[in-house]
């Protein structure tokens, strides 16, 4: 409990995250996973196909496994953890593998993730989408679906009101305004 | 006068003729002790006198029974009775720390007034007194405590709120 919370404060030490080893011609994370470096228009209309056949899933995996870098550097889950915490692990992670700056906002009480400098891979950005809803779900333990609400914000919901909330951004309404129809629909 | 005080006096009367014709100390010599004359030992100091004793004379005045000489006169009493006044102004004389002892007796004007003011002390437990803390507002302590609820929000309770918001079908 103790080291998970000296973990928690402590920043996440890039240093020595991936280990290039020329011999082999591989590219390995401090983990032991193997990974390509390829350029983003390589991705692009790799991801732009996957979206268009209607499956993201391996974008999603994708997620799962960057959260567990995040995870491990926590020293745990992140439901316990601070809000600064879990962000300034997940942000380093998420920068390590070239994906953007990420950031966490409040509107009321809905959570929404932003990612800027990112690569643009799907002109909907359901691929982000798909990315962070891996990587949040993997880093909490729950199923979780982050719907792109803008250029670079994502809203954070429960996986059965995704496609209300994706009707809605679709359909132009701005984040304050799904937010108040989600926290209207409360009361 | 009666025989009998007749006789005390013819008594005393010799008395005082024999002390005259005993010999006098010589000048600045020290005074014949006083026990030498029987006389002169009050009565009943070592044993109770017999009844039949009659008792020794102190003086022409006791002799003669006189009740003046038993009991001086209230006259006798008033240059002791005017010694405080003599020591007045030696009284209001010294530093400032002794005049609170110094000051007068409450006269019979000063003595109701006295009685007045002890009416503040009585009164002063129904002065209105410094109004309590917390009569009208909560101590810091509380408000404090009130404030700041203080437990840290964690991810996982943004998380909560945030999943809580569904919209309607």
């Amino acid at each position: 409990m103790a080291e998970s919370s000296q973990s928690q404060q402590a920043a996440f030490d890039p240093g020595g995250f991936y280990e290039f080893d020329l011999g082999a011609g591989a590219v390995r994370t401090r983990d032991g996973e193997r990974v390509v470096l390829v350029a983003p228009e390589v991705l692009r209309p790799l991801v732009a196909a996957a979206a268009e056949r209607g499956d993201l899933t391996p974008l999603r995996n994708f997620g799962n496994g960057l959260a567990r870098h995040a995870k491990s550097s926590l020293g745990g889950g992140a439901g316990g953890a601070s809000p600064e915490a879990v962000l300034r692990h997940a942000s380093a992670v998420v920068a390590l593998f070239g994906l953007g700056v990420l950031d966490l906002e409040r509107w009321g009480k809905a959570l929404v993730f932003r990612l800027t400098e990112s690569p643009e891979l799907d002109e909907k950005h359901l691929a982000v989408a798909a990315f962070l809803g891996g990587f949040v779900s993997e880093l909490t333990g729950q199923d979780i679906a982050c719907v792109p609400v803008g250029d670079d914000r994502f809203l954070v919901t429960h996986p059965s009101s995704a496609d209300r909330v994706w009707a809605l951004s679709r359909g132009g309404s701005s984040l304050a305004d799904i937010v108040a129809v989600l926290e209207g629909s409360k009361r | 006068m009666s025989a009998a005080q007749v006789q005390k006096l013819e008594a005393l009367l010799q008395r005082v003729t024999t002390r005259r014709n005993e010999p006098r100390p010589a000048r600045g010599a020290a005074p014949a002790p006083r026990s030498a004359a029987p006389e002169t030992k009050p009565s009943a100091t070592f044993a109770p006198r017999p009844a039949s004793q009659p008792p020794p004379a102190r003086s022409i005045a006791d002799a003669l029974e006189s009740p003046t000489a038993q009991y001086p006169k209230p006259a006798a009493t008033k240059p002791a009775a005017s010694k405080p006044a003599a020591s007045k102004p030696a009284a209001s004389k010294p530093s400032a720390a002794a005049r609170p002892q110094a000051r007068p007796q409450p006269t019979a004007k000063t003595a109701p007034k006295a009685a007045p003011a002890a009416k503040p002390a009585a009164a002063k437990p129904a002065e209105p007194r410094r109004v309590a803390r917390g009569s009208f507002a909560p101590p810091r302590q509380a408000v404090a405590k009130v404030t700041s609820p203080h437990r840290e929000l964690t991810f996982g309770d943004l998380l909560a709120d945030a999943l809580s918001l569904r919209p309607e079908d």
